[in-house]
C-alpha cells in the first residue's frame, strides 16, 4: 500500500534540503533590516506586507509554468559568471541526461506546482493517445475520490476542504479532453483553478504525514526536540507560499502514489539524483537547485 | 479567483445550520448579502475581564479566500494588547503568516477569541495593554479591560443577526471625545506609575 514505506523515510531524511525560494529569502531579509524601532507587532505586519508585495511582483514577472527551454540554453548564462565552476560542469552532465525544461515560479510552491502540472501533462499526453480511458488516470481519480475521507479523518473541516478537493477532482475528468497546450493554459491562469490544486497537494501532503505520525514525527523534530506532527503541518505544509522539504515530498509521493527523481544541481560538478520511492521509475523529475524546483524533461521525452 | 464564491457558500450553509448549543459563544453571519462582507460576535472567555462582554467583529474577505486569509477587527472597542486602540485591527498569528486555507471564518473567529483569552504583551498592537501587563501591573490592566467593556461592550449575542448592535454605529475611538475619553480612563489608571515612576527620577 505504502511505496516509500520506514526505509525510504529514513534513508532520505539524512539530505534534508534548505527549504527557500532563493529570491523570497533574499528579498525579506533585506526588508527586514530598518525595522528596529518598531514593535514587534508593526514588524510582522510589515514583513507580511512585503512578503505579500514580493509574491505579487514575483507572479507579474514568472509565469507559474514557463515554455520549455534547452537545459544549456536555460542555465548556462545564469552560472557563466559563478566562480564555482561545479555548477558548469554539473549542466553539461544534466544537459546529456536531459532533454528541456520549465522553470517553475519562484513563490514557495515550486516543488507542489512543478510536481503537479508535469504529473498531469503526462497523464493528458498518455491519455490522448488512447481511445478508451488510461489505467493511471483511473487509478488516481480513485486515490483523489478516497482522499477526501482521510482528510476529513485527520481533522480537516469539510467546508473547507470540500471546494478544494472538488476543483482537484473536476481537473482529473477534464483530462481526456484537455491538450498539453490546454493544460498550460488552465495551470498558468491566474484566476484559475491552479492554485487550489497546487494547495490541494500540500494538503494531501499534510494528512499523509498526519495518517502517519509515528513514522514521519523522528523527521520533524522542533527546536525543542519534540516532535508536534499537526503544528509541523499547520506551520510547515499549509501555509500557502511555504517552501517544501523532503518530508513534504515523501508524504505527498505517497499519497498519490506518483514517484518522483530529485536532480540536485550544486557546485560539487556531481549532479545527484534521489528517486522517491527508492527503485520507482517516475516519469515526473524535477530539478533542484538550492531552494528551488524546476520541471526536467527525459531526452525520450 | 473562482474559488471564493464556491468556498464562502459552503461556509454560509454551515455556519446557518449551528445552532447555539453548537456554538454559544460565537455568531457569524453574512453581512447585508455580500459573501465578502461578514459580521460576528464573540462572547468574552471566562474568567477574563472581558467575561461580561460580546465584541463584534468586522470581518472581511477578497476574491483571493481563502487563499489569502480575512482580515478581522474589532467593531467593539476593546482594550488589550493585541487589538489596536483606534483600527480595531487584531493581531493572530492565523491571520497573518500563519493562514492556511484549512481555517474557516468561524475558525478565524474562535482564534481571535483565544487571543482574548490568551494576551500577548511582548509584542503588543496597544503598547499600553502591553505595558501593564509586561510591568505587572495586571489589576490595573484588567480595571482598564473592564471599563471599556462596560462603556463598549453588548451584553448578549444578537439572537437573529438581524438587530444591529448599538456598538456598531457608534462612532469608533477615532471619534474625537470618545477617544479622549477613553484615553482619559487609563491615564487615571496610569497615573499611579507615572507617580512613582517620577518620584524614582526624583529622588535618583
Amino acid at each position: 500500500m505504502n511505496p516509500a514505506g520506514d526505509d525510504s523515510a529514513t534513508t532520505t531524511t539524512t539530505t534534508t534540503t534548505e527549504a527557500a525560494d532563493g529570491d523570497l529569502q533574499r528579498a525579506l531579509e533585506a526588508s527586514l533590516r530598518d525595522v528596529g524601532t518598531m514593535s514587534a507587532q508593526e514588524q510582522d505586519r510589515l514583513t507580511i506586507d512585503q512578503l505579500n508585495d514580493i509574491v505579487a511582483t514575483i507572479a507579474q514577472e514568472q509565469p507559474m509554468v514557463g515554455a520549455k527551454v534547452g537545459i544549456s540554453e536555460a542555465l548556462a548564462a545564469e552560472y557563466a559568471e559563478n566562480p564555482m565552476k561545479g555548477f558548469a560542469l554539473g549542466i553539461d552532465i544534466l544537459n546529456a541526461k536531459y532533454s528541456a525544461m520549465r522553470r517553475v515560479r519562484k513563490d514557495g510552491n515550486c516543488f507542489y506546482r512543478g510536481f503537479l502540472y508535469r504529473y498531469l501533462e503526462a497523464l493528458v499526453l498518455a491519455q490522448q493517445q488512447q481511445p478508451t480511458t488510461i489505467p493511471e488516470l483511473v487509478r488516481i481519480r480513485e486515490v483523489v475520490k478516497g482522499s477526501k475521507k482521510k482528510l476529513l479523518d485527520v481533522g480537516y473541516d469539510e467546508s473547507a476542504m470540500d471546494m478544494f478537493w472538488e476543483m482537484f477532482a473536476e481537473l482529473l475528468d477534464q483530462v481526456p479532453s484537455l491538450t498539453p497546450d490546454a493544460l498550460h493554459l488552465k495551470l498558468n491562469d491566474e484566476q484559475g483553478v491552479s492554485n487550489h490544486v497546487v494547495w490541494f497537494c500540500r494538503a494531501l501532503s499534510a494528512t499523509q504525514i498526519k495518517l502517519n505520525a509515528d513514522r514521519f514525527a523522528p523527521f520533524i523534530m522542533g527546536e525543542d526536540g519534540l516532535a508536534d506532527v499537526d503544528k509541523f503541518c499547520r506551520t510547515e505544509v499549509e501555509p500557502v507560499n511555504h517552501e517544501c522539504e523532503q518530508v513534504q515530498i515523501i508524504a505527498l509521493t505517497e499519497m498519490l502514489q506518483v514517484p518522483v527523481t530529485i536532480e540536485y544541481l550544486d557546485a560539487s560538478g556531481h549532479p545527484s539524483s534521489i528517486v522517491f520511492p527508492e527503485g520507482a521509475h517516475p516519469t515526473v523529475k524535477l530539478l533542484y537547485r538550492p531552494g528551488h524546483y524546476d520541471i526536467l524533461y527525459d531526452t525520450t521525452d | 479567483m473562482i474559488g471564493w464564491a464556491k468556498r464562502l457558500r459552503k461556509e454560509l450553509q454551515e455556519v446557518r445550520q449551528l445552532s447555539v448549543e453548537d456554538e454559544p459563544d460565537i455568531f457569524l453571519r453574512v453581512h447585508e448579502d455580500s459573501l465578502l462582507e461578514w459580521r460576528a460576535w464573540i462572547r468574552g472567555p471566562h474568567d477574563t475581564p472581558y467575561a461580561d462582554g460580546v465584541f463584534e467583529l468586522e470581518i472581511k474577505v477578497t476574491t483571493e479566500y481563502p487563499l489569502s486569509p480575512p482580515t478581522v477587527r474589532f467593531a467593539t472597542p476593546v482594550f488589550h494588547p493585541n487589538v489596536h486602540g483606534v483600527t480595531g485591527e487584531v493581531c493572530v498569528d492565523i491571520l497573518k503568516s500563519e493562514w492556511t486555507p484549512a481555517w474557516t471564518l468561524l475558525a478565524a473567529c474562535r482564534a481571535v477569541r483565544a487571543v482574548l483569552e490568551h494576551p500577548n504583551a511582548d509584542s503588543p498592537l496597544n503598547c499600553d495593554a502591553g505595558n501593564l501587563i509586561r510591568r505587572g501591573a495586571l489589576e490595573e490592566f484588567e480595571d482598564l479591560a473592564r471599563t471599556a467593556v462596560a462603556e463598549h461592550a453588548l451584553r448578549e449575542i444578537p439572537s437573529s443577526g438581524a438587530t444591529p448592535s448599538p456598538g456598531s454605529d457608534k462612532p469608533r475611538l477615532r471619534g474625537k471625545h470618545q477617544g479622549s475619553c477613553f484615553y482619559w480612563h487609563y491615564l487615571l489608571a496610569l497615573s499611579p506609575i507615572f507617580g512613582v515612576l517620577i518620584m524614582q527620577a526624583v529622588s535618583g
